[in-house]
């Protein structure tokens, strides 16, 4: 009987094992590649919207860097666009919360620190509502243009964002959001730079 | 899935949902063997259905906790389907054990439709589903009793139907699995009369 | 090593009991995945890489797997290969593991690799294994294909992804929807049944 049960016992164990190890080297092989494609999948469009044509994919060249220190600190994925070999543009997400949840948008900033479009990626605003900020192209172009140091604020908190009416609190989110991504650009830019050398 | 709270009438309309309108046998394509293998006779089909409520019922649950406290803070999510699987087969296998010693008569009604249901596709899948759709816990419950119910409705339905089938003159080649699956696809064709009730 | 009877096992798959047609098992992704002939031959594949690979594994093991527990080890033995084929076609076939959705790792309770561990995979060589499992992953391949081949061409008027019929052809679109697909593979079943007895 106890022989048995060690048979058991020991069997199943040494199949888990097998098992384990072999999934473990196959996670690790496919790791980088899973992540690539659903980054794809989810990031793609918006970067296409953000950023202007590039020689490289910034998808597949992308860079995690990691913002604030101790407990703040958190991973950024950056996606530069080279021209000739030269960093001339990269783009970001970054979020503010909105009316149903965060809002989370993609910003494309040039080096220099220039906005060249930003595109929703995220939300859980009202439909037909909040949605008429989020798909709104001519909202989203207001940032186009704006520099890192320049204010970006909706008009009745002294700033030229024009609000979408009737859905004022979606549009604040969406600007608050663009202005978050504003305030690290240059920790992400100096970091990205350092570690692409 | 909705940020906010659910209301009685949300859950209302989850339970509508899963029975009528996205049947997991009719609309989702779950559980077909045992569909097809379990519906000639409907005391079978009865026995069949309550026995995949109480599993999925229990095990829906269990494996939501798995998925948010054991896969999700090791970081195991690659081994959702076979951690998932596992505990349907032992849950399963215990509540044979514990069924045969408390309740012969249990057993003998429900006990030989267990080991059938560690393979349907319809409990694994519903755990699936549970966490793809982004449910809470609450959701969970009541959506894995009530796609089992809406599997254990489809169940009795054709079983229902295939015994008049003793009465028909079936052409030979289209007996058994082949008028079944025809039979099948009808009842799910008069399932979409449902689609309305949703908004 | 005997060639002849390797032949047999292999082809046997291809048409006398090729499955799901002559050897009713599951039935789930027949249904589900044959939508389009790309997910069917992708979901044949997937299922195919699987068999094949358990197979070759549970006979490799058969002789140390104690049968208290083989069922448990089957299990374990399937739903590895499973997530592999998870992990694959996610990081490479990215399209098709977002249309195929949770039918990916419901492979595991298939019932055709465990019917076939069970059936022949614990009883024979490895060799034979190998040929039982390629047979029968193939013969489900071309089943599936064959199957989303009439609904993709008359449910859509496509081929994999591309026009084919007439411009004014009006495709049937019932044939694309859930109860289509029971009518569908109920028919072939009937005509399968048909084609099978004249012998």
């Amino acid at each position: 009987m106890f022989k048995l049960l060690v048979r058991l016992v020991g069997v199943l164990t040494g199949i888990c094992v097998v098992s384990a190890f072999l999934l473990t080297f196959v996670r690790e092989g496919t790791k980088g590649q899973i992540e690539y494609q659903q980054l794809k999948a989810l990031m793609a469009p918006a970067v296409k919207v953000v950023l202007p044509p590039s020689d490289n994919d910034p998808i597949a060249d992308r860079v995690k860097v990691t913002i604030g220190t101790g407990k703040k600190a958190r991973k950024i994925t950056v996606f530069p666009a080279k021209k000739g070999g030269k960093l001339f543009a990269l783009a970001y997400t970054a979020s503010a919360s909105g009316h149903g949840g965060p809002v989370e948008v993609m910003v494309g900033i040039t080096v220099d620190g220039k906005i060249l479009g930003v595109k929703v990626v995220k939300h859980s605003e009202t439909p037909g509502i909040g949605t008429k900020v989020t798909n709104s192209k001519e909202f989203m172009s207001q940032f186009v243009g704006k520099t890192w140091n320049s204010k970006i604020a909706l008009s009745n908190a002294g700033g030229d964002i024009q609000a979408i009416s009737g859905a004022t609190e979606s549009s604040l989110a969406v600007t608050n959001a663009v202005a978050n991504a504003m305030k690290i650009f240059q920790v992400v830019k100096q970091k990205l730079e350092s570690k692409l050398g | 899935m909705h940020h906010e709270v659910w209301h009685f009438s949300d859950y209302v309309m989850l339970v509508v949902s899963a029975i009528f309108i996205n049947n997991i046998l009719l609309a989702r394509f779950l559980g077909n063997c045992p569909f097809l293998g379990t519906s000639k006779r409907m005391d079978t089909a009865f026995s069949m259905a309550c026995a995949v409520t109480f599993v999925l019922g229990c095990t829906g649950p269990i494996t939501w906790l798995i998925e948010k406290y054991l896969l999700i803070p090791y970081d195991l999510l690659y081994l959702e389907t076979l951690a998932f699987i596992l505990t349907i087969a032992v849950f399963v296998q215990l509540v044979e054990m514990v069924i045969r010693k408390i309740s012969q008569p249990l057993y003998r009604a429900l006990g030989i439709y267990l080991p059938l249901i560690t393979t349907n596709c319809a409990v694994l899948g519903t755990c699936f589903l549970n966490i793809k759709e982004k449910f809470n816990f609450i959701q969970t419950i009541v959506f894995s009793v009530a796609s089992a119910m809406g599997f254990g409705l489809a169940l009795v339905i054709m079983a229902g139907i295939r015994e008049r089938f003793n009465f028909a003159r079936i052409p030979k080649n289209f007996q058994d699995t082949s008028i079944g699956l025809i039979t099948a696809g009808l009842i799910g064709l008069s399932f979409f009369a449902f689609q309305g009730l949703a908004k | 090593m005997d060639t002849k009877r390797l032949v047999k096992e292999f082809t046997k798959g291809l048409w006398k009991e090729i499955p799901p047609f002559r050897f009713v098992l599951g039935l789930c992704p027949t249904l589900a995945c044959t939508t389009t002939v790309s997910d069917g031959l992708g979901m044949g594949l997937c299922l195919t890489f699987v068999l094949t690979c358990s197979n070759v594994f549970i006979s490799m093991l058969r002789k140390i797997i104690p049968d208290e527990v083989r069922l448990a080890c089957f299990i374990v033995v399937v739903a590895t290969f499973v997530i592999i084929v998870e992990l694959v076609t996610q990081a490479y076939f990215y399209p098709l593991y977002m249309s195929l959705g949770i039918f990916i790792p419901l492979i595991v309770v298939n019932c055709i690799p465990l019917g076939r561990a069970e059936a022949f995979a614990s009883k024979n060589s490895v060799i034979y294994s190998l040929a039982d499992g390629l047979g029968m992953g193939l013969g489900y391949t071309m089943s599936l294909t064959s199957l989303a081949f009439f609904r993709e061409l008359l449910g859509k008027g496509t081929i994999w992804g591309h026009h084919v019929m007439w411009s004014g052809f009006e495709p049937l679109s019932f044939l694309q929807k859930a109860p289509g697909a029971f009518v569908c593979l109920g028919l072939m079943l009937g005509i399968m049944n048909l084609v099978g007895s004249e012998k």
